[in-house]
């Protein structure tokens, strides 16, 4: 091949590699738009601001997350709210903490349930199931 | 003269890859620091709506300020008797060691400049944002219109 071709070939080369590249982030930005991990994150957070919406709600209430959480487990225990798919070890658990005001107790499990509902009756808030 | 040629084209050559290569391992590099970047925006809350909805619990919960009278909560009010440091401790605190990565609040009574902090709030003057809530304060019986301004630190 003469000079003129080789240096054509390096260029498409590098044209080549830049447009894969291009084309495998584009790919995986695309999936980690519907990943589980992200999901995970979303739905954690969602649940958080539930629970601090509700302490500071007066009175007793219920109140749906409005998603088909069927894919996702979900345990309320000590003030933090853990969010995983069946089967994750607990150390792959989505986690977030809140801090509700003294003297109130936050539990519940839901397992692949599509709807989960938060109750909050006196002082004691209930992940559960919905009714 | 054909050898020198060869020679000079294979130099070119090798400097060529070698520009090549570190070019491609920082496009690389950048590429995957993007998709990081993007993932953590995917999942990103607005801070201040976080706490917003923190914030609500101040004025609208008898275990925090909220005017309660014969089991009646009125929302929206401030009892003068309940800001105190106990109430706010009560009302809202974050672990001693870590508390200070999550939301810290001052609170100030605008009519009467009485102040208020949570157990973590570091008293530098630096808030990252303010929060005003009109609200109305008890007072001896009588309620009165004043605003509760809520300074607001992020993380520290």
């Amino acid at each position: 091949m003469n000079k003129k071709g080789m240096i054509n070939l390096m260029v498409l080369f590098e044209v080549l590699a830049v447009l894969s590249i291009s084309y495998i982030v584009i790919e995986k930005a695309t999936a980690l738009g519907d990943s589980t991990e992200v999901l995970e994150e979303i739905a954690a957070e969602d649940i958080r601001m539930m629970l601090d919406t509700l302490v500071g709600v007066p009175g007793d209430a219920l109140v749906e997350y409005p998603v088909n959480v069927s894919a996702f487990n979900f345990i309320l225990r000590n003030n933090v709210i853990y969010v995983f798919e069946p089967g994750d070890a607990e150390p792959l658990w989505t986690f977030r903490t809140f801090y509700p005001p003294e003297g109130y107790t936050a539990e519940g499990v839901v397992e692949e349930e599509e709807k989960l509902c938060l109750e909050k009756k006196s002082k004691k808030i209930l992940l559960r199931k919905c009714p | 003269m054909s050898l020198n040629k060869k020679a000079a084209f294979e130099l070119r050559k090798a400097i060529y890859w070698t520009i090549a290569m570190v070019v491609l391992t920082i496009f690389i590099f950048g590429a995957f620091f993007t998709l990081g970047i993007y993932q953590n925006k995917l999942t990103l809350t607005p801070t201040k709506l976080r706490s917003e909805l923190i914030g609500l619990r101040f004025a609208n919960t008898p275990e925090c300020f909220a005017w309660e009278e014969n089991g009646i909560v009125t929302h929206g009010t401030i009892d003068l008797n309940k800001f105190t440091k106990d109430t706010m401790n009560q009302c809202y605190s974050t672990e001693e060691k870590k508390g200070f990565k999550t939301f810290n609040f001052r609170l100030r009574l605008e009519s009467s400049g009485q102040e208020l902090m949570t157990n973590n709030y570091f008293d530098d003057g630096k808030d990252d944002y303010t929060i005003f809530k009109e609200i109305l304060l008890a007072k001896e019986g009588k309620l009165s219109k004043d605003r509760l301004i809520i300074y607001v630190q992020e993380k520290i």
